[in-house]
């Protein structure tokens, strides 16, 4: 998983210098069979480890930014691979959870079944959505999809989600008080450890569905719509199409996970999706970069476990909405391509930094 | 002239901190808010004692209580479990549970129910807490209750939404948007309204929510006019007021289900637009409030039926002033107000309870079957005595008062009464039990 | 059918104060670029502050106003000059995230500090009012329609006759050269900068007034003004007052109707999508790379 295939270059979300490609590659010196077999190796330690090392709560934890992992991935693809930002996952993530309830309270799908069902139908939605919209580019698409998803949130405040009531919006007033709007898990994933393993799976399942598609010729069409949109037009790439393939993967990927968290301990609630949200996966994302694949990793891991460790030192969450702030000023500025490449690359130049110190001529 | 030609990386950060310490400067010298109109001579001679009342500081090894409440931007529940810690440090100070401090863990959520639910298994895994006392979440009764049924915990919360109030293991010290909407109503039509008209907020329930007043309109052949449920934050506070009037119409009665901030959103809007006085306005428990109070201008005097679920905050019983007390010395910062007297009621209730019970009682399960026994509780801040009692539905909290704004304090219109029972509302059921278990004294 | 004229009152002054945050969004697209998302946090912070001042050190209102007011420009300034160079060639997605940075950090600071209990600020012109008919207008509304009007009366003239609202607009479209014809190009940005902080301040503390003040509901307000912003194509100042004002009218006169009335509170969102859609913004307007 490098952070740049070899032909491009690092081109922020609108007009930066260009790096060469030998500076891009600047902070990854290792071949790519050892990199992948690490991840291998940190992927199984903590699918199968993991549980037995943290209590239930850090699980449930880990497992919160395992969803949001794949929430962050979607909207890293967007702005890192496209160039797209769009402000409105956290609604679709709300509309993915309400399709798995519907679907969950309304047929006998398997579960996976149900999984697969919700990210078509939740990407089905974001092309809807998508389409007329292509047109517009960089502030003007990101304006519209924070004006599509404040809309939605509305219209989800009316509907509610679904707890096994009776019509079409599947919601029963009387059965909110006791009865939540969770989807009833397969007894095989029932325990905590279970599901852990299960929402990790997903989630590599979804890293690598965008691996493929970066890798393919989605991926190169991406670059160059990234790069310069006129060019890619003047190059013969259709545009349109690749752009609402992105839409739909990125919504597709968000159906996904609102499934997920549908079948999460706790279900789901009109009040987990604040407006505010938007702005906030939007910051981490970019914080923790939207070049690599670590990148969303960084960002779940800011949205979701880091408030929990603040907690526990006894600071106040707030803070972290400021911190998060703050970041996206800092990386506007200073480093588009964020954290998750700046730190490997800073290590590297100390490290070059002590390589001639330690033995200079 | 000269350009800068690109980012220079020391100076945002420097003015990031710059940007930052001005504004936390601003913010500390906005935090906290003005005392509610308290105008109670707090005789100590007259309050109850914490604890054991002997002045000795607790050394022996820590029980651990824990709490699950919401902070987040616009809603902040702190003040409750604040004050239940306020009143925790006074037993403390004062020989603890026979000779143990008592260690109160207070885990903050921001609505996510996978936290919610995750800090329910850290309090009862990880802290190995003994119980749990003094929750007020918008989401953990409905998230938590069943992992609370499986683990046999007995859980004391102030309650927000339905399923605090309909699930066998959660017992509330308040009495929660339901029966109270149905308190107000029964106020209104006390003062002989010819319509109503509820608007609640919409939330997860909220529907349910304020159903008990179209109910008792019906019961009592009172034409209704509407039910509304509205998003929340309130943008357009002005025109739900318009609404809401013209649909009750000259002399009928609005009935108000929302959050302190947004509920006085409505009444001043309604008092910009001049309708106070067009028709009769109630609100559930949530508008008995300090700040609401204080915000709230003459043109409010006596012209809004709040129901209480709580005495007055400065009512001279023993108990309450206690509270006062307590907050003057261990809580300056929270206001005096019914968040408060919540928080104190659900730590005097453990308090007492663990007091009463042996040293080798005092492990979850042992609290936790204790809690469910306890019956008679009585204190001057509740009107009727409390209890948990082994019910499948628990809403010992049953009887209000109807308090009404005078110069920005509350004062009281309608003594203790007791929300009326209706088809589907299970309180004649309830008060069956409460008669037949002995649970309150009825 | 219900009564639709207290709605059009309504409507009218909730309208005005959106066209005038409007017209302070579409002044600093203007003359910077920057669409700043952090306007209506930036007024709700000043009305929190002038809150304090009232409520905590006693201060008298007017001096809260003025320092809310105030604090608007100031604050705006500080992220202008801050954040306003070093970003200036970039393209204005990059400044409009930077303003949402901004917003973050601003709604981390209040809800750190005035979370508690709720707050109320209410204008002493509300007091004020005269009876339409059956209907009450009170100072407040008048105000918040009158300065809509007055301002933006006011910024259109000031943009097309006076030296500095000239340099602004020649800014918008060519900084360089405008540089190189010795107009302080800082100075001018500061001016847009610190003249739209101040509507901000304004805007939040009739904001606080007419809906409340509470700090999420007046952050993204926020998103109807640049509705209205959105509509006037980010450049015209009474097209954005005309959509402001309709935004608001529309979205009163929906309330009283039971099927649609649940569903007002898009009626901005629809307007902006809309726009956005009809007007099919192809690439940025004001575009610098």
């Amino acid at each position: 998983m490098s952070v740049a295939d070899e032909h491009s270059t690092e081109v922020s979300v609108g007009g930066r210098p260009a790096r060469t490609a030998r500076a891009a590659l600047a902070g990854i010196e290792r071949p790519v069979a050892v990199r992948a077999g690490l991840v291998a190796v940190l992927f199984l330690v903590v699918l199968i480890g993991l549980p037995g090392l943290v209590s239930t709560f850090w699980l449930q934890i880990a497992t919160n930014v395992a969803i949001y992992s794949i929430v962050t991935l979607s909207l890293a693809v967007l702005v890192g691979r496209v160039g797209m930002v769009s402000l409105g996952q956290i609604a679709l993530l709300a509309v993915g959870g309400w399709v798995a309830l519907r679907l969950g309270f309304g047929t006998g799908l398997p579960f996976p079944l149900l999984l697969l069902a919700t990210g078509l139908i939740t990407g089905a939605i974001g092309v809807l959505i998508g389409l007329p919209a292509l047109r517009l580019s960089g502030l003007y698409l990101a304006l519209i999809t924070l004006m599509a998803a404040a809309a939605i949130t509305v219209v989800l405040q009316v509907t509610n989600f679904p707890n096994g009531g009776s019509g079409l919006l599947g919601y029963s007033g009387a059965r909110a008080g006791t009865v939540s709007s969770a989807l009833h898990r397969p007894d095989l994933l029932a325990s905590t450890s279970a599901f852990f393993r299960t929402v990790v799976i997903v989630a590599a399942l979804m890293f690598a569905l965008a691996a493929v598609h970066v890798r393919s010729r989605a991926g190169r069409a991406w670059a160059a719509i990234r790069q310069s949109q006129p060019s890619a037009i003047a190059a013969g790439v259709n545009v349109t199409l690749y752009k609402m393939w992105a839409f739909a993967l990125a919504s597709f990927m968000t159906g996904v996970a609102g499934g997920l968290l549908a079948t999460s301990t706790g279900g789901l609630s009109t009040y987990a999706f604040p407006a505010q949200d938007s702005i906030t996966v939007l910051a981490v994302v970019l914080m923790g970069g939207v070049y690599s694949f670590w990148g969303p990793v960084v960002a779940a891991v800011l949205l979701k476990l880091l408030p929990e460790i603040l907690k526990n030192w006894g600071l106040p969450p707030d803070l972290l909405t400021i911190l998060f702030g703050l970041g996206v000023l800092q990386v506007m500025l200073t480093a588009p391509a964020g954290l998750a490449v700046q730190v490997p690359k800073d290590l590297a130049n100390l490290a070059r930094l002590v390589r001639r110190r330690v033995a200079p001529g | 002239m000269k350009k800068s030609s690109g980012p220079r990386p020391g100076r945002p950060a420097l003015a990031l901190a710059l940007i930052s310490s001005l504004l936390l400067v601003a913010a500390a010298c906005g935090s906290g808010g003005g005392t509610a109109g308290s105008t109670s001579s707090t005789n100590s001679a007259n309050a109850s004692k914490c604890g054991l009342g002997n002045g000795q500081k607790a050394t022996g090894a820590p029980l651990t209580l824990g709490a699950i409440v919401t902070k987040q931007p616009g809603t902040d529940f702190t003040g409750i479990t604040g004050m239940a810690q306020a009143y925790f440090s006074c037993v403390n100070d004062n020989g603890g549970i026979n000779g143990r401090p008592i260690k109160y863990i207070v885990e903050t959520e921001q609505t996510d129910p996978q936290q919610v639910a995750a800090l329910a298994t850290k309090l009862i895994d990880d802290d190995k807490v003994l119980a749990i006392v003094g929750s007020t979440s918008l989401i953990d009764c409905a998230v938590n209750h069943t992992l609370y049924e499986q683990r046999g915990f007995n859980v004391i919360v102030a309650g927000v939404p339905f399923a605090c109030f309909s699930t066998p293991n959660i017992a509330a010290v308040n009495m929660g948007p339901y029966y109270s909407s149905e308190g107000a109503a029964q106020y209104l039509i006390s003062q002989n309204v010819k319509t109503m008209v509820v608007a609640g907020a919409n939330v997860p329930g909220g529907d349910h929510d304020i159903s008990g007043v179209t109910a008792i309109a019906q019961a009592n052949h009172i034409p209704s006019k509407g039910a509304f449920l509205e998003n929340v934050p309130i943008s357009d506070a002005a025109g739900i007021a318009v609404k809401l009037t013209q649909a009750a119409g000259d002399g009928g009665g609005v009935v108000l289900n929302f959050t302190p901030p947004e509920g006085l959103k409505i009444l001043q809007a309604a008092e910009q637009q001049g309708l106070v006085d067009k028709v009769k306005w109630a609100w559930s428990t949530p508008g008995n409030d300090a700040s609401v109070v204080q915000a709230l201008g003459p043109a409010w005097n006596g012209k809004l039926g709040v129901n209480a679920e709580l005495n007055l905050v400065d009512s001279p019983g023993p108990d309450n002033t206690l509270y006062q007390k307590l907050t003057k010395q261990y809580a300056p910062t929270i206001p005096l107000g019914s968040f408060g007297q919540m928080g104190f009621v659900a730590a005097d209730i453990i308090t007492h309870t663990l007091l009463s019970l042996p040293d080798s009682q005092l492990t979850p399960q042992g609290v936790n079957a204790a809690v469910r026994q306890i019956k008679n509780f009585k204190t001057d801040i509740l009107c009727k005595a409390w209890y948990f009692g082994d019910l499948q539905q628990h809403v010992p909290n049953n009887a209000d008062r109807t308090v009404v704004p005078q110069n920005h304090v509350f004062v009281q219109k309608q003594s203790c009464f007791d929300i009326a029972a209706l088809q589907g509302n299970n309180l004649d059921t309830i008060r069956q039990t409460e008669k037949s278990q002995g649970l309150n004294g009825t | 059918m219900p009564d639709l004229r207290p709605f059009l009152v309504l409507g009218l002054a909730l309208g005005g104060v959106f066209a005038l945050s409007g017209v302070g969004i579409v002044v600093l697209y203007r003359a910077t670029g920057v669409l700043n998302l952090a306007y209506g946090a930036v007024g709700a912070l000043g009305a929190l502050i002038a809150w304090s001042l009232i409520n905590d050190l006693l201060l008298p209102d007017w001096v809260a106003y003025l320092v809310a007011v105030l604090f608007g420009g100031v604050v705006t300034l500080l992220y202008g000059m801050l954040f306003g160079a070093p970003l200036a060639q970039r393209d204005p997605l990059i400044k409009a995230v930077g303003t949402l940075g901004f917003t973050l950090i601003l709604l981390g600071t209040m809800s750190w500090a005035w979370s508690y209990q709720a707050h109320s600020l209410i204008l002493p012109t509300t007091e004020l009012g005269f009876d339409v008919g059956e209907v009450r207008v009170n100072g407040t509304q008048i105000l918040g329609l009158g300065l809509g009007l007055a301002v933006t009366g006011v910024a259109a003239a000031f943009l097309r006759y006076t030296k500095l609202g000239v340099a602004m607009r020649s800014l918008a479209n060519h900084r360089e050269i405008t540089a190189t014809l010795g107009v302080p190009v800082r100075r001018v940005e500061a001016a847009a900068w610190f003249g739209s902080g101040l509507l901000s301040g304004a805007t939040g503390l009739l904001l606080s007034t007419l809906v409340g003040l509470d700090i999420v509901g007046l952050t993204f307000l926020v998103i109807a003004s640049l509705s209205a912003a959105l509509i006037g194509r980010l450049e015209s100042l009474v097209v954005t007052m005309a959509a402001g004002l309709a935004i608001g009218v529309v979205q009163a006169f929906l309330t009283p109707f039971d099927t649609v009335g649940p569903y007002r509170t898009m009626t901005p969102f629809l307007f902006a999508i809309v726009a956005l859609l009809w007007f099919g913004f192809g690439q940025p307007r004001l575009s610098r790379a």
